[in-house]
C-alpha cells in the first residue's frame, strides 16, 4: 500500500516537471523492481511495474507522456480502492470538550443563509443592512451562521466587525467563549481585540482551564492588543490576583491598561490599594477609565473624600495658564472616574459642590481653567437632575439662579417630580412677558435657553433623526399651555413636537398652520407642517383642505419633483375626497416645467379617480 | 379547497428578492382584486403597479403539481411578483371573491387540454406518433467525425502539457487552455471543454503546491475522457443509429444534454414515488461558467439517495429560479433518472408537497448502512471508475461521532469501525467543526449523510457531513 502512495508521489513529481525528464528516473527505477516482486501475487502490480519500466526506458517523448498518463490513470483507480478510512489515536467523545448550543436551529433555507454568509465572507456595499437585518430576524440563531458572526470580528468593514461585537456574538451567551478563545491568534491585532472584548462581556466560567490557560497564554505572549485585551478579561479569576499586580506595572502602557480594568473587577483589598496608587500615580487616567467602567463602593469610597479634599485645596498666588493646567491635572481624573458612578456620598458631594461653590477654592477665584469648571459643575447638575429629590431640585434650581446656563437641568429635574402645570407656571407663566423677554438681555438668554432645552426634551433623537414623542406620552407629560405658548412665539418645530387635540376647538392651531402654510418660507418645513395635520386632532374634511392648501400653495412652476411624503399622503388621501383632489390637482401641473413630474402627479391623479371610482370596500 | 402554505410558494419563487418584493405587494395591498375560480383551483386578480393600468395575473392550479402563473407584466421571472403575491394573499387568508375564469384563461385552459390529450392519444397509439425526427445520417457522422478530431486534438494539448510539466504552465498556457476550450465547445463537446477549463482554473491558482495536486488528478481525467470517449465514437461512428449509452456517463462527459424524452425511452422513469429533501447547496462553477443548485434527496420507497442538479448560466442568472432548500416531502408523478452511479441525478417537473410525518423519519434512518465496512465497500467501487462521480453519497448509522486527541473527528458505527470526517475539496462550504456546536445528545446514535472523496495526496478515503438525522430530528448541518 505505502509503495503504491510512494508511487503516487512520484508521479506527481513527474507531472509537474514534466514527462520528459521520466528517462532513467532513479527513484522510479528503484520502485520498478519492488513492483514487480509483488506483481507475482497479483496481476496490477505487474501491470504497473510494466508501465513503469516503459515510462522510464527508451521510448520517444509523445509516447512518454501517454505511458504517464496511462500509468496514472491505472494507478488512481487502484489507489481509489485503496483509501484509509480509519482514524489513528484515542477516541473522545465531543461533550467534554466544549459548551454547546442546544437551543440554535438549522431550520433556515439555503436562500436565506447563503445571503448572510456572502455578506460576511465578501467585501462591498449594502453588507451592513443585510447583516444588521439578519441579526434582527433571528437568522443568527441558525447553528450554521455562528462561525461566520465569529468570522465578522475580521471584517474589512470596521462598523460591521463592531456590530459583530456589540450585539451579534454576546448574544449568543457564554457558552460561546471557548469557541472564541480556540480561534485566538496571540499576534493579531484589532479583530482578536474584539474577539476578547466579547470574551470580557460574557465573562470565563471559572471551571473552563482550558479558556483561562489561552488567555493566560495571551496574557504573556501576544501582541500588545492581544495582551492588553486579555489581561483585562482575568479580573474575575483570583489565581490572577498576584500575575495583574505584577501586569499593572509593564513596561507598555497597553498592558497597564488592560490590567487596571481587571484590577477594577477583581476589587480585592490588594487589588483596590494598586489601583488607588494609579490612581494618585502617574497612570490616573487610565486607572480612573478603568474605575469607570467598574465602579464598586469600596473604591468610591475612598475616592470620594480625595475629590472633596482637592477641590479644597487652596493654591498660592494668583492663577496662571500653568497653575490652572496643575490643577486641572489633579482633578481631571475624578469626573471619568465617576462617569457610571452612583452612590448617596456622591450625591451628597454634588449637592455640596453646587450649594457652597465658595467653599471649594479650586471652583472659585479663577483658579481653574472654564472648560474645567464646566465639566465638574455640569457632572454635578447631570447626577442630581435624576435623582428625583427635593433637594436636588432645590439645589439646580438655585444654580439656575446663578447661571442660566444650567437651566436644562434644573427643568429635567422638575419635569420628573413635578406636575406638567407646575412645570409649565415656572418656566412660562412666570409674568415675564414677551416684552420684556425682547428688551432685557437676561431675559432673552432664559428665553434662549429655554426653547433649546424643550427642543431636548420633546424630540427623541433616533439614528440621528429627530422623533417625535407619542402622542399619549405628549397629553400626559405637558401642560397644553405650551402649545399656545409657543404657538405666539413662533416656533414651528416646537409647535409640531407639542401639537395635541385640545378642547377649544384648535381654532389657534388651525389658524397658525394656516398660516405657516400661506408662507412661502415654510415651503421647506413640510415635515413639521404634515406633523401638526396629524396630531393636531382635526377631522379629516380640515386635514384634507389643510393638505391641498399645501399643494396648491407649491411652486409648481420651479419644483423638480414631488416629494416622497407627499406622492403617500396623496395616494391616503380619503375615498370620498378623491375625486376632488384629482380635480384640484390637474390645473395645478399645467405650469409645470418638469415632464417627470407631471407624469407623476398625472398617475396620482389616475390613481385618486380609481379610489373614487370603487365602491365602498373598506377593511381589506 | 385550495391549500397553500406561504413555504411551498417560498419553494416556486425564482429568488428571494421575488418572496420579498411578492410579499411586499400584499402587505402594502397593491391588490385591487382578489378572485378565485369556482372550482378553487384558479387564482386571479388584479394588482397596482406604478402605472396607469393594473396588471392583470392569475395562478393556475389546473394541474397541481405544475401551477401556471401568468401575469401581463414585462418581468421575465415566472411567477413574477405579482403572481407570488396573489399567492401569498390566499395563504394569509384575504378575502377572495369567487367568479367565473376569465375567458381568455379558460381558452388558454382549453388549449392546453388539447395538447395534453393529442400527447396522451400519441402514447396509447391512438394517434400516430409525431413524425419520428428524421436522423441525417450523413449530418451526424459529420459530426462525430468533427468530435473524434477535437478529441484527438484536446490529447495532443494535455500530452503537451504532460511532457513540459506543470511546473512550466504559466499565464500564457491558462490563455491557451480557455482557448482551446473554446473550440472544443464549437465542436460539440462541451462537457471536455468544461473539465479543459476546469484545468486552466487550477494552473490561475495563487496556491500552486495544492493546485498541482488537483492538476495532475485533472489530468489523468482528461486522459480517461480521451480514451473513453474515442472508443465510444468510433463505435458511434461506424454505427450510427446505434443508442446514446444510458448506463455510463460518458455521454454527458462529452456533453451530451440528456432530454427527458431520451430519458423516458430509455425506460429511466420511475412513476409515482415521493423524495425527501435530506441536504441542498448551490455553488459558483466558474468552469462551467454557471452556478450550479444540487439538491440531495432520498427516495422514500426505495432507498435510493439522488441528486437533483440544477445549472443556472451566469449570463442568465437573473431570469433563472434559483433552487432552495426544500424541507417537506415532494410527492412526484414522473421522475427522470439520468445515467450514473451511485447517485444518479433525477428530474422532475412538477410535484406536490405534504408534510413530513414520523414513518418518513423511519425511513430515512432505515435507508442508512450499518456497517462502515458495507458502505466503503460500494463507494470505493464507485471511484475506482475514472469517469464516476468522484464524490459520491450515503447514510451511514454512527453510534456515536467522536474526536481524536489530534483534534480529527470520527463516525463510530455500530460495529466499531471508525470513518474520519473532514470538510472535502469538492463541497464550498465547511460543515464538520459544527459538530462542536451540537447538543451531543445528538452525537450518539444518529444517522449522518455523508458526501466522500479520496484524497491522492494522503491516500485517505475521508467523508464529510452534511446532515444529521436522529428520531424525528433533521438537522442540515450544510442548507
Amino acid at each position: 500500500m505505502s509503495l503504491l502512495q510512494e508511487l503516487q508521489s512520484e508521479l506527481r513529481r513527474l507531472y509537474i516537471a514534466g514527462s520528459d525528464l521520466a528517462a532513467d528516473d532513479f527513484r522510479l527505477v528503484r520502485i520498478q523492481p519492488k513492483l514487480e516482486q509483488l506483481g507475482e501475487r497479483a496481476p496490477v502490480f505487474k501491470k504497473l511495474a510494466q508501465d513503469v519500466a516503459e515510462l522510464t526506458g527508451a521510448s520517444e517523448s509523445e509516447a512518454r507522456a501517454t505511458k504517464l498518463q496511462d500509468l496514472s490513470l491505472l494507478l488512481n483507480s487502484v489507489l481509489s480502492t485503496q483509501g484509509t478510512t480509519e482514524v489513528t489515536g484515542d477516541l473522545s467523545s465531543l461533550e467534554e470538550i466544549k459548551p454547546y448550543f442546544s437551543e440554535l436551529t438549522t431550520h433556515h433555507s439555503y436562500r436565506q443563509l447563503a445571503e448572510v454568509q456572502t455578506a460576511l465572507s465578501t467585501s462591498g456595499g449594502g453588507r451592513y443592512e443585510i447583516v444588521t437585518e439578519a441579526y434582527k430576524n433571528g437568522l443568527f440563531r441558525d447553528l450554521r451562521l455562528l462561525p461566520f458572526a465569529i468570522q465578522a470580528l475580521n471584517d474589512s468593514y470596521s462598523d460591521l466587525a463592531d456590530y459583530a461585537t456589540l450585539h451579534i456574538l454576546p448574544s449568543y451567551g457564554a457558552q460561546i467563549v471557548p469557541h472564541l478563545l480556540t480561534g485566538l491568534h496571540l499576534q493579531g491585532g484589532r479583530e482578536e481585540e474584539r474577539r476578547l472584548e466579547v470574551v470580557r462581556k460574557l465573562g470565563v466560567d471559572p471551571g473552563d482551564r482550558v479558556s483561562l490557560n489561552i488567555l493566560s497564554k495571551a496574557a504573556d505572549e501576544g501582541s500588545d492588543k492581544v495582551r492588553a485585551a486579555a489581561i483585562a478579561c482575568l479580573g474575575l479569576h483570583p489565581d490572577f490576583e498576584d500575575k495583574l499586580i505584577e501586569w499593572s506595572m509593564d513596561k507598555k502602557k497597553p498592558v497597564r491598561e488592560g490590567a487596571f480594568k481587571a484590577l477594577a473587577v477583581r476589587n480585592s483589598e490588594l487589588t483596590r490599594q494598586r489601583l488607588y496608587e494609579a490612581f494618585v500615580g502617574k497612570d490616573a487616567l487610565p486607572a480612573a477609565q478603568a474605575i469607570a467602567e467598574s465602579p464598586t463602593e469600596e473604591m468610591l469610597l475612598r475616592l470620594i473624600p480625595l475629590y472633596r479634599e482637592r477641590l479644597s485645596q487652596k493654591s498660592a498666588g494668583e492663577p496662571d495658564a500653568k497653575s490652572k493646567e496643575k490643577l486641572w491635572k489633579t482633578l481631571e481624573p475624578f469626573p471619568i472616574a465617576f462617569r457610571a458612578a452612583i452612590h448617596p456620598e456622591l450625591e451628597k458631594l454634588f449637592v455640596e459642590l453646587i450649594q457652597h461653590e465658595d467653599r471649594y477654592p479650586a471652583l472659585t477665584n479663577g483658579y481653574l481653567e472654564f472648560s474645567g469648571k464646566l465639566r465638574i459643575m455640569s457632572q454635578a447638575a447631570g447626577y442630581l437632575q435624576d435623582t428625583k429629590t427635593e433637594e436636588a431640585l432645590r439645589t439646580l434650581q438655585d444654580l439656575e439662579e446663578r447661571d442660566v446656563n444650567y437651566l436644562p437641568y434644573a427643568f429635567h429635574a422638575m419635569k420628573q417630580i413635578r406636575t406638567p402645570a407646575e412645570l409649565y407656571e415656572r418656566y412660562a407663566a412666570s409674568g415675564l412677558g414677551r416684552l420684556r423677554e425682547a428688551v432685557s438681555k437676561k431675559a432673552q438668554a432664559r428665553h434662549n435657553k429655554i426653547m433649546d432645552t424643550l427642543r431636548e426634551e420633546v424630540y427623541v433623537i433616533k439614528d440621528y433623526v429627530r422623533h417625535r414623542l407619542p402622542a399619549k406620552e405628549v397629553q400626559a407629560m405637558w401642560d397644553p399651555r405650551w402649545l399656545d405658548w409657543l404657538i405666539d412665539r413662533d416656533d414651528l418645530q416646537l409647535v409640531a413636537a407639542l401639537a395635541a387635540p385640545s378642547s377649544s376647538n384648535n381654532r389657534k392651531l388651525l389658524n397658525y398652520v394656516e398660516r405657516q402654510i400661506d408662507r412661502k418660507s415654510n415651503q421647506t418645513y413640510g415635515y413639521y407642517i404634515f406633523q401638526i395635520l396629524d396630531e393636531g386632532g382635526f377631522d379629516e374634511k380640515t386635514k384634507y383642505e389643510l393638505f391641498m392648501r399645501w399643494m396648491e400653495k407649491k411652486e409648481w412652476k420651479k419644483i423638480y419633483s414631488v416629494y416622497r411624503d407627499e406622492t403617500q399622503r396623496l395616494l391616503q388621501i380619503p375615498d370620498e375626497f378623491a375625486a376632488d383632489a384629482a380635480n384640484r390637482l390637474e390645473p395645478l401641473i399645467v405650469e409645470t416645467r418638469f415632464e417627470s413630474v407631471k407624469q407623476e402627479v398625472q398617475d396620482i391623479i389616475i390613481a385618486l379617480r380609481r379610489k373614487a371610482a370603487l365602491p365602498e370596500s373598506k377593511g381589506e | 379547497m385550495l391549500q397553500l402554505t406561504s413555504s411551498h410558494i417560498d419553494s416556486l419563487a425564482p429568488n428571494a428578492a421575488a418572496i420579498k418584493n411578492g410579499r411586499g405587494l400584499v402587505q402594502q395591498n397593491k391588490f385591487v382584486k382578489l378572485q378565485i375560480s369556482e372550482q378553487g383551483d384558479l387564482l386571479f386578480g388584479e394588482c397596482a403597479g406604478s402605472g396607469k393600468s393594473n396588471y392583470i395575473c392569475s395562478v393556475d392550479f389546473v394541474n397541481p403539481e405544475n401551477p401556471i402563473s401568468r401575469c401581463n407584466c414585462p418581468s421575465r421571472q415566472f411567477p413574477c411578483k405579482h403572481a407570488l403575491g396573489l399567492m401569498y394573499a390566499y395563504a394569509e387568508g384575504k378575502n377572495f371573491e369567487q367568479s367565473t375564469v376569465p375567458e381568455d384563461i379558460s381558452s388558454k385552459r382549453e388549449k392546453a387540454e388539447k395538447r395534453e390529450e393529442n400527447k396522451a392519444k400519441q402514447e396509447s397509439g391512438e394517434l400516430p406518433p409525431a413524425k419520428p425526427k428524421k436522423v441525417n445520417k450523413t449530418a451526424l457522422k459529420k459530426k462525430i467525425a468533427q468530435q473524434i478530431e477535437a478529441l484527438e486534438d484536446l490529447e495532443k494539448l494535455v500530452l503537451s502539457i504532460v511532457r513540459g510539466g506543470l511546473g512550466t504552465t504559466n499565464t500564457r498556457t491558462v490563455k491557451e487552455l480557455n482557448d482551446h476550450a473554446k473550440r472544443l465547445g464549437s465542436r460539440y463537446l462541451t462537457g471536455a471543454e468544461n473539465e479543459l477549463r476546469r484545468l486552466a482554473l487550477l494552473l490561475d491558482q495563487k496556491d500552486r503546491e495544492s493546485a498541482y495536486t488537483h492538476a495532475a488528478e485533472q489530468l489523468t481525467f482528461l486522459n480517461a475522457v480521451i480514451k473513453k470517449g474515442k472508443t465510444y465514437l468510433q463505435n458511434k461512428q461506424e454505427d450510427p443509429e446505434l443508442a446514446p449509452d444510458t448506463e455510463s456517463t460518458i455521454e454527458e462527459w462529452l456533453g451530451h444534454a440528456w432530454q427527458l424524452a431520451e430519458l423516458k425511452d430509455a425506460g429511466r422513469v420511475v412513476e409515482r414515488t415521493e423524495l425527501i429533501q435530506l441536504a441542498f447547496y448551490s455553488e459558483k462553477d466558474e468552469a462551467r461558467k454557471e452556478f450550479v443548485d444540487t439538491g440531495i434527496w432520498l427516495q422514500l420507497d426505495e432507498p435510493h439517495i439522488h441528486r437533483t442538479i440544477q445549472y443556472r448560466p451566469f449570463k442568465a442568472v437573473k431570469f433563472m429560479k434559483e433552487d432552495d432548500s426544500f424541507f417537506s416531502v415532494a410527492q412526484i408523478s414522473e421522475l427522470y433518472r439520468y445515467p450514473g452511479g451511485l447517485n444518479t441525478r433525477v428530474r422532475f417537473e412538477g410535484m406536490i408537497p405534504r408534510q413530513v410525518i414520523s414513518s418518513d423519519y423511519e425511513k430515512v434512518r432505515s435507508a442508512a448502512a450499518s456497517s462502515i465496512t458495507d458502505v466503503v465497500k460500494i463507494v470505493k467501487n464507485q471511484l475506482k471508475d475514472p469517469l464516476a462521480d468522484r464524490a459520491p453519497i450515503a447514510l451511514v448509522q454512527a453510534s456515536q461521532i467522536s474526536r481524536t486527541d489530534s483534534g480529527a473527528f470520527a463516525l463510530v458505527d455500530p460495529e466499531g469501525n471508525t470513518l474520519e470526517l473532514q470538510d472535502i475539496y469538492r463541497l464550498p462550504q465547511a460543515t464538520t467543526s459544527l459538530l462542536t456546536l451540537l447538543d451531543p445528545s445528538l452525537l450518539c446514535d444518529c444517522t449522518l449523510l455523508l458526501m466522500f472523496e479520496h484524497q491522492f495526496d494522503t491516500g485517505k478515503l475521508v467523508a464529510q457531513p452534511l446532515t444529521l438525522v436522529q428520531n424525528n430530528r433533521i438537522v442540515r448541518l450544510l442548507y
